[in-house]
């Protein structure tokens, strides 16, 4: 079921994060301290994300020695077209006069 | 035999200490069970009255014995967790060890707060709490911690996106909200109901000396709504019923 989901700025950051892949599997922790969000913050956007469908998780493929599997998280084709939108939206949002006449975003 | 009492006494044990409803009706249970053997024994006798009062008095050490050795089971049980999920070495100073149990405690019992609906969230916290050293540097023990506070919190609000937000009050909250001439009509009605109310009490004079107050009004609510819809407001969810396929595999 598709789902409506407002970007907020955090939703934006966490969204990019995921799309930047730090040359690796993104998990929940590596986002929080990338985009210096924190835990109780990025993972219930996290939730949204993936309930919305923009969003898919996987387990770590092997069971590591010591300690529980991690859960990557990669963005879906849905969840690539609304970053793109949003990013767009955001971008003609900074270029937009503003009554004292510079842009919004300056 | 034996094995196989002590690890379903322990295992009720764990469950009670976990449960503050099931420990509360367990000591009660043992205070009405010594209530009933104190009234049996005694049969209404004025003697029986102190009979009576130990009987409760020893239901209620009984009940209190029981919650610390549940604690202490439950204790047991977050040190094996922590030592499964490696943060725990037995060679550390027991300060940092009680930081590290905590630790994985605070994790854990975040997990179990929204198992029902997300139950992969407890591995995956678990999981990325000790992650790969050759990954990332490991984290440090006040940080873990103050990482598994930050569950906490997070399972706190995905149970309120859970519950709370599929309500119609915050669906339709979230509607007005969605869309900034929305907002504004909304506002705009809202004032309007208020001024067109002034002018039918006070008269035009009236509604004329608080145009200033209206004008004020309409701009903070109008703030206040901009605020909430770019800030703070944190979106629609829809209520999704967990299939369970998303259920870590055993």
């Amino acid at each position: 079921m598709a789902q409506r989901i407002r970007i907020t700025t955090p939703t934006l950051m966490v969204m990019q994060a995921i799309a930047q892949g730090y040359d690796g599997d993104v998990y929940g922790l590596l986002i929080s301290q990338e985009t210096g969000l924190g835990t109780g913050t990025v993972y219930p956007i996290l939730e949204r994300l993936e309930g919305a469908g923009w969003v898919e998780g996987r387990w770590e493929s092997e069971q590591p020695s010591g300690r529980p599997r991690r859960r990557f998280l990669s963005l879906t084709n849905l969840g690539r077209t609304q970053l793109e939108t949003a990013l767009a939206a955001r971008k003609s949002r900074r270029h937009m006069p503003t009554w004292a006449g510079g842009n919004a975003g300056a | 035999m034996r094995k196989l009492y002590t690890a379903v006494s322990k295992g009720a044990l764990v469950k009670i200490a976990g449960s503050s409803l099931a420990l509360r009706i367990t000591m009660l249970a043992l205070a009405g069970l010594a209530l009933y053997v104190g009234i049996i024994s005694g049969h209404g006798t004025p003697s029986s009255w102190w009979k009576l009062l130990a009987s409760v008095a020893a239901g209620a050490v009984g009940g209190v014995v029981a919650r610390v050795a549940s604690v202490a089971l439950l204790s047991g049980r977050l040190r094996r967790l922590a030592k499964q999920v490696a943060l725990l070495s037995t060679s550390k100073p027991s300060r940092q060890a009680a930081v590290f149990t905590s630790t994985v405690g605070c994790a854990d019992f975040a997990g179990r707060m929204v198992v029902k609906r997300h139950p992969h969230l407890r591995e995956a916290w678990l999981g990325d709490l000790r992650r790969d050293a050759d990954d990332r540097p490991p984290l440090t023990t006040w940080r873990a911690l103050r990482v598994a506070l930050g569950y906490l919190c997070g399972a706190v609000r995905i149970r309120i996106q859970d519950t709370v937000m599929a309500r119609s009050a915050y669906r339709a909250a979230n509607y007005i909200l969605s869309s900034r001439p929305r907002t504004r009509a909304v506002i705009n009605v809202v004032l309007g109901i208020v001024m067109i109310r002034v002018y039918a009490d006070q008269g035009f004079d009236g509604w004329l000396a608080d145009v200033v107050s209206f004008s004020i009004a309409w701009t903070a609510l109008d703030r206040f709504a901009e605020w909430l819809r770019t800030k703070w407001f944190p979106g629609a969810v829809t209520h999704q019923q967990d299939t369970g396929a998303d259920k870590p595999p055993a």
